[in-house]
């Protein structure tokens, strides 16, 4: 079942989106050669704590996620699990996906960052994942479908010549970090659950330079590309009210 | 962070759209967007339901797994057997989640 927020209810979210947000900007110029990856996570999870906020993916699902941001590079796709031992090298694409909890509702976004000289067509692609957000977030309007959303971002990146990864999605959230609906990347216009205001929303394109099947290490966690092209994320939780989507993890943009 | 939509030959899955919402099945076979299910009854290995792979969900997490998939299909393959094992596994895995739940 779809659960429908109340204002109050988004508010309070909005509260937890702006602790998720908070954590880009925290990690912003810190994303650089050398960096590990659990040292990210370090900054992450003092970032969320501080603010009296608790890390949404820490120990989340089974087997227990073990970190408070899942950091994914070049052909991981999403779910990478940080660690001391690796660091960050120049060229790479680095997606941090963090989730924070305050007052009982979840806030979840995801940045791919450049760290240093990164070739042109990775950063094409990361462009092109964080285009196809915003262009699908435009179709969250009452009255609208869930298809709407999910073909709007397909097709653009297909456009481009990308591969859509088929087998993780978005999904509802609030006081849960997933709730129904899940919401494709890949679809059909007019198809899906018809959109309403209350609803609360994580769109997540995940995009590959290459073909879009992929599959899981042996960590249980770790999602990468089956043909070891790199791939790009990015993802904001977004509301829809009666004058359309309001951005709850991205301050600086709060309409599409 | 994403939800999976990653499913396995062997894997036990809930209908969630179409008049059999609610059903059981085994996943037989996976091709590009589809899954092809069966519940050893209605839907019997010979005839395997096509279905969209968004339009079914995992119901019980790991215990919806079959330790060897490949092997417990190739071994029934043919037989009449395959069918009464699928019937026997979705009820088992029921059992198991009722009691889970008392």
């Amino acid at each position: 079942m779809i659960e429908l927020k109340s204002k109050l209810e988004i508010e309070k979210m909005k509260a937890a989106g702006e602790i998720v947000a908070s954590v880009f900007e925290a990690l912003r110029d810190k994303i650089v050669p050398g960096v590990s990856t659990g040292e990210l996570d370090r900054i992450v999870y003092e970032t969320i704590t501080r603010q009296k906020a608790r890390p949404s993916f820490l120990n989340y699902g089974s087997p227990p996620f073990p970190a408070s941001a899942c950091i994914s590079i070049n052909e991981e796709v999403v779910h990478g699990i940080p660690s001391f031992e690796r660091r960050l090298q120049d060229g790479d694409i680095v997606s941090v996906d963090v989730g924070a909890e305050l007052d009982g509702y979840h806030g979840d976004a995801c940045r791919t960052f450049l760290c240093g000289n990164v070739r042109e067509e990775w950063r094409d692609l990361v462009r092109v994942t964080e285009e196809s957000f915003w262009l699908g977030v435009r179709k969250a309007i009452p009255g609208n479908r869930l298809g709407d959303i999910s073909h709007t971002v397909q097709e653009y990146c297909e456009k481009h010549g990308y591969g859509v990864v088929r087998d993780l999605t978005g999904h509802g959230i609030g006081k849960q970090l997933h709730e129904e609906p899940d919401l494709l990347n890949f679809g059909r216009a007019g198809h899906g659950v018809r959109l309403c205001a209350g609803m609360c929303l994580a769109l997540e394109p995940m995009i590959t330079l290459g073909d879009y099947a992929v599959t899981q290490l042996e960590d249980g966690w770790t999602i990468v590309t089956e043909d070891g092209s790199a791939a790009a994320h990015y993802e904001n939780t977004f509301a829809i009210t009666e004058d359309g989507p309001v951005i709850l993890t991205c301050p600086e943009r709060i309409r599409p | 962070m994403s939800t999976e939509m990653r499913y396995k030959v062997g894997q036990l899955v809930v209908s969630c759209k179409g008049h059999d919402q609610g059903r059981l099945y085994l996943i037989v076979r996976i091709e590009d967007d589809f899954l092809w299910l069966s519940d050893g009854k209605a839907r019997p290995l010979a005839n395997a339901k096509k279905k969209r792979r968004k339009h079914v969900r995992s119901p019980y997490s790991d215990r919806s797994l079959i330790s060897d998939p490949e092997a417990f299909l190739n071994s029934r393959k043919g037989s009449g057997d395959g069918d009464k094992a699928i019937r026997e596994f979705i009820a088992a895995s029921i059992n198991e989640a009722s009691k889970e739940r008392a």
